[in-house]
């Protein structure tokens, strides 16, 4: 327990002491985090929304593939791309392997079908009449579509939310696309694997701190999003 | 002025018809309401109304021009039609915002968008709540700030799905008062679906009887389930187990059965002596309910099934019938139909 209590301590210290190492690390996680769930959502909010209110052929398939993709393992994605993006891969003329821009293809790979499909499940929870409402109040069939999109946009936010963090807790991906390069590559996850294997505790507790903090304060928003509206949804 | 005309109009659910409307004109600056039991087709001949789902088959005519049921084309239409779900349902955000976003989607700026809801939101009584969170709001206060934001809109016609089903009787008469106000201070025609006889009197200036998706006419009001059964050289229909009727139809078993109100008599038990003669068929009855539907009497009877008739004042003052009274019933032949 001594050792545990002694790590927190270091640990604490150094967040306190704004470790410009430890700080970079965070700054990486964030960032490929970041673009990966902006790109991921731009892709998968329509795409979700779409499946939700359109009748198509093969709209089960596309529901039975996205839920199949769900519970794709990071490794699986990393080898797929790294497929791709290895110098003798299709798109090794790119010189992209072992970028923080290759963690964020292998990062979106990972969460699309999370924002489709969790945005396909809140834009199907949504009750038709919110559409006839908006539309027999006057609105254009666009303008009917983003009512329904402001109703469920409690579900969308916590779909994103939950995208974030897949991505910023994954390892995966961020170790065999990004290849863990120090001041470049290097994430919270894979800087923790790091020092753990090195035996050095402190800052992979304090990134894992970091880590525990990040996500908190991502609840905290979501929270703060659903205010007094979002008790009922 | 005709608004809608309905020439063939047919709406079909999972191969079920629900609607089959052959032909039915409703006029400008008019009140209709449409009377039925539960799933007679009344909401859904609403929704087409509203131009929120075109018919499988057949034409609708607006204003003497024919409905395209193109995205584009409705958007116009839909502006001018609004229609008051029997539920329902309150955006997610405040009383007045939902007031305000008809307006809204019209483009009219933020300030008049303001003073137009809150007017709406005062003449239905719900100032008070204007920034309230909307879904929170009961049945009734939601009934009423639906109406206020159709209002809103300045529709020429509003369309209501049983507006008062789900409502208290405190509610109840505010909606009653709102919507006839409506009417009459700004001429908007109405049309509202309502299983209440006593409500589509107070409000509407004509009745629409539906059954099974069809038009049952004038006589909707005493539609009966019966067995049709040849009986010699004719064709009776029986209702209950003392009632049996004259009347025309092609198949044996199973029917459903309309009487006109107009064409059932009543005799007092004096009066009874002088037809009894008479080739009239009577059946013994009780006077269970009379209430006033504008110059007429109705009278509901109990003659081992429940039928309504219609009296003049006078007649009804004359015949001196009581709630209560025992009568003999006399029912035209001509004043049956089998619709099924």
């Amino acid at each position: 327990m001594d050792f545990l209590a002694e790590s927190l301590l270091a640990a604490l210290r150094m967040i306190w002491s704004l470790d410009p190492e430890m700080y970079f690390v965070v700054y990486v996680s964030l960032s490929v985090s970041f673009f990966s769930t902006l790109i991921a959502s731009l892709l998968g909010v329509p795409l979700g929304f779409l499946i939700a209110v359109r009748q198509f052929r093969g709209k089960r398939v596309v529901i039975t593939i996205l839920n199949t993709m769900l519970a794709l393992p990071t490794v699986v994605i990393g080898l797929f791309v790294y497929a791709f993006l290895s110098r003798s891969g299709l798109l090794g003329f790119m010189g992209l392997l072992y970028t923080p821009k290759a963690i964020i293809i292998g990062q979106v790979i990972l969460i699309l079908p999370w924002v489709a499909t969790f945005t396909m499940a809140a834009v199907s929870r949504i009750d038709e009449r919110y559409r006839n409402t908006a539309l027999t109040l006057g609105a254009s069939g666009m303008q009917a579509v983003l009512a329904v999109a402001r109703e469920a946009r409690f579900g969308i936010l916590a779909a994103i939310i939950a995208a974030f963090g897949r991505v910023i807790a994954e390892i995966g991906i961020a170790m065999m696309l990004g290849g863990n390069i120090k001041g470049f590559t290097r994430t919270m996850t894979t800087a923790m694997a790091l020092e753990h294997n090195k035996g050095e505790f402190v800052l992979a507790v304090a990134l894992g701190i970091v880590l525990l903090t990040v996500s908190l304060l991502m609840n905290i928003v979501l929270q703060l999003a659903q205010g007094k509206y979002g008790d009922n949804r | 002025m005709s608004l809608f005309e309905l020439k063939g109009v047919r709406q079909i659910f999972d191969g079920r018809t629900v609607l089959d409307i052959d032909h039915l004109e409703l006029s400008a600056g008019g009140s209709y309401a449409l009377l039925g039991p539960n799933g007679c087709g009344k909401s859904t001949l609403l929704q087409i109304l509203a131009f929120l789902r075109p018919p499988v088959h057949g034409e609708i005519y607006f204003k003497g021009r024919k409905t395209d049921w193109r995205e584009k084309a409705l958007h116009a239409l839909r502006r001018q039609v609004v229609l008051v779900d029997q539920h329902p349902i309150m955006f997610t955000t405040t009383v007045i915002n939902n007031v305000e976003y008809g307006l809204k989607m019209r483009g009219v700026p933020a300030r008049e968008r303001r003073k137009i809801a809150e007017g709406c939101l005062a003449r239905v009584g719900m100032h008070a709540f204007a920034f309230r969170p909307a879904h929170l709001l009961s049945g009734g206060e939601t009934q009423r700030v639906a109406i206020a934001r159709a209002l809103a809109c300045s529709p020429e016609v509003m369309l209501f799905d049983e507006p008062t089903a789900s409502v208290d009787v405190e509610n109840q008469a505010v909606i009653e008062k709102v919507i006839q106000d409506i009417r009459r201070e700004k001429g908007i025609s109405l049309i509202f679906a309502t299983h209440k006889r006593l409500e589509a009197v107070r409000l509407a200036e004509e009745k629409i009887f539906l059954f099974e998706g069809r038009l049952t006419g004038p006589g909707g009001e005493n539609l009966f389930s019966g067995i049709v059964a040849w009986k010699g050289e004719h064709t009776v229909c029986r209702l209950g187990e003392n009632v049996e009727l004259d009347v025309k139809a092609r198949h044996s078993g199973l029917c459903r059965m309309t009487i006109r109100p107009e064409g059932i008599r009543l005799f007092t038990a004096e009066q009874a002596k002088t037809v009894q003669s008479s080739s009239l068929k009577l059946y013994p009855g009780r006077v269970l309910q009379m209430t006033a539907e504008g110059e007429q009497i109705k009278i509901l009877l109990d003659i081992g099934v429940p039928v309504r008739t219609l009296l003049s004042r006078k007649e009804a003052v004359q015949s001196g019938i009581l709630v209560g009274d025992e009568v003999q019933v006399a029912i035209d032949s001509g004043a049956t139909q089998v619709v099924q």
